[in-house]
């Protein structure tokens, strides 16, 4: 059981998912440290947050790089002396026909949405088996199962997170670990923007997800903050899709 | 019938000789470099090796090269790179990371994104992938991890190929099934079948060889 308030460590806290997971845990009263590859913003929240009175810290870091990874995890310990909650929400998309992705695309898409979620498992896993366990969520993706959505290099890297996960837990169960992962699809982000520029293109989507609407922050606020308590205590390595029944009804 | 198998150094190979008449196969001299020759086996037996290859170097465009110059198609692509490394988590270094990450699937890429061109109309890639990918195990997260990527890129291919009727298929195979005396065989013998009975509904798929070991 996690104390509360909580000590969350939110990687790719400074937009879209993570960021609106990062303001409720804050509204909620726990010490919140977030991090981002986009110091501008991530600061710029950080000072807004303080000013209202938040226990919100904001760390530079690039996923891809384990450096950086280890100094998240090492200063929030600092800071804290724990680490209660994870929240892995870093990623990257790109729409793209197999023929038209480079290479470097390809490598730069895993790089960011798997080895950093490695990373990230890699250096908060010890902290918090030393304090008797977490929780962990990942914010993985449905383009796992369905294959569709964002580009194969996307799908590939995501579907990566599902068996990085199971290992996890396969290892870590017993010590306190739980682990789980959030499977978003089309939630109104600025990723989804990318995929779908115009109010036209998402009028079309909206048009093929089952209940007639896009996912909202609040859905995958609502899915993590379960993931991330006790209510969901004996769910271990599952995928939770948050999808209006997208993945299975079409 | 023309195949193309990705690894000639891997259990498999010695069987697909021995069931296809024509089987061409990458023979890495150093994998981690993804340096090595095209040859080709007829009737069971070595030709001379058709190439060498780079694929850091050039992203596997040498071999498509060749296949156009020599006008030949493949009926089915079969990727068996695999790289296992047995660590945990916390044992796994981050260079075995990134080794795993480019033999199971940074090369598959390159070489999938290189080749399907040459894919016959309705022809097939095949993947061989790991019951692991679905039940974890602690020991190998380079390799569970991987894998299970791997099933969600040939569920991807499957989608972006359809239109010239290619399909992506794979295979997972339980590391008990690898051990049994005819393991190799059964999954020699599925790649045969999906090769000369093709079901042309069969696609984005997994076909599991675990004798029930995993079910889920
Ligand atoms: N929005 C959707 O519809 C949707 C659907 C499925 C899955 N997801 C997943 O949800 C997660 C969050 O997506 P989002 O919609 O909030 O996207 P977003 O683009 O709004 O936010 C992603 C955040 O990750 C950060 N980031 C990117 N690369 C980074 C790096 N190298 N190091 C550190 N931070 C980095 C970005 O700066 C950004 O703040 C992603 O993993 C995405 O794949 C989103």
């Amino acid at each position: 059981m996690v104390a509360e308030p909580s000590v969350v460590l939110i990687v790719g806290g400074a937009a879209g998912i993570g960021k609106a997971a990062a303001e409720d845990r804050l509204k909620k009263g726990d010490k919140v440290v977030f991090t981002d590859i986009n110091e501008a913003v991530g600061k710029q929240l950080m000072e807004q947050w303080q000013a209202q009175g938040y226990s919100a810290t904001f760390i530079q870091q690039n996923v891809t790089s384990w450096t950086d990874t280890e100094k998240v995890a090492a200063k929030t310990i600092d800071m804290y002396g724990r680490i209660d909650i994870l929240i892995v929400s870093a990623g990257v998309t790109s729409q793209q026909r197999l023929e038209d992705i480079t290479y470097k695309q390809w490598c730069f898409t895993l790089d960011v949405n798997l080895t950093g979620l490695f990373y990230s498992l890699k250096a908060v896993i010890p902290e918090m088996i030393r304090n008797g366990g977490g929780n962990i969520v990942i914010v993985g993706s449905g383009s796992a199962i369905t294959g569709s959505g964002g580009g194969i290099h996307y799908a590939t890297s995501k579907g990566g997170a599902f068996g990085l996960m199971r290992a996890v837990a396969d290892q870590f169960s017993d010590q306190g670990i739980h682990i789980n992962l959030v499977a978003p699809r089309v939630i109104a982000t600025e990723m989804l923007d990318v995929l779908y520029p115009t109010e036209e293109a998402r009028e079309e989507l909206r048009q093929k997800i089952p209940i007639k609407q896009l996912g909202t922050l609040e859905d995958t606020t609502n899915a993590i903050n379960f993931l991330a308590s006790e209510a969901s205590r004996y769910m271990q390595a599952q995928v939770m899709l948050i999808d209006g029944g997208r993945t299975y009804l079409t | 019938m023309n195949i193309l198998l990705f690894d000639a150094n891997h259990c498999i190979a010695e069987a697909l000789t021995q069931s296809f008449q024509s089987v061409y196969m990458l023979e890495f001299t150093d994998r981690l470099k993804g340096q090595g020759k095209l040859c080709q086996y007829k009737s069971g037996q070595r030709q001379e090796s058709l190439l060498t290859f780079d694929l850091l170097e050039d992203e596997a465009a040498s071999i498509a090269a060749w296949l156009d110059q020599h006008d030949v198609r493949l009926e089915a692509m079969v990727n068996n790179l695999e790289q296992v490394t047995d660590k945990s988590l916390l044992e796994t270094s981050l260079v075995q990371w990134q080794e795993s990450l480019l033999i199971n699937l940074h090369f598959p890429f390159l070489l999938v994104k290189a080749l399907v061109p040459y894919l016959s109309e309705r022809g097939q890639c095949i993947h061989l992938s790991s019951t692991m990918a679905v039940s974890g195990e602690s020991g190998a997260v380079n390799y569970a991890s991987h894998k299970s990527a791997l099933e969600s890129f040939s569920k991807s291919l499957s989608r972006e190929c359809s239109e010239r009727q290619i399909r992506s298929n794979v295979i997972s195979v339980s590391p008990r099934c690898w051990k049994e005396t005819n393991g190799v065989q059964q999954v020699s013998q599925m790649i045969y079948q999906m090769c000369y009975n093709p079901a042309s509904f069969l696609n984005g798929q997994v076909i599991t060889f675990d004798n029930g070991e995993t079910l889920s």
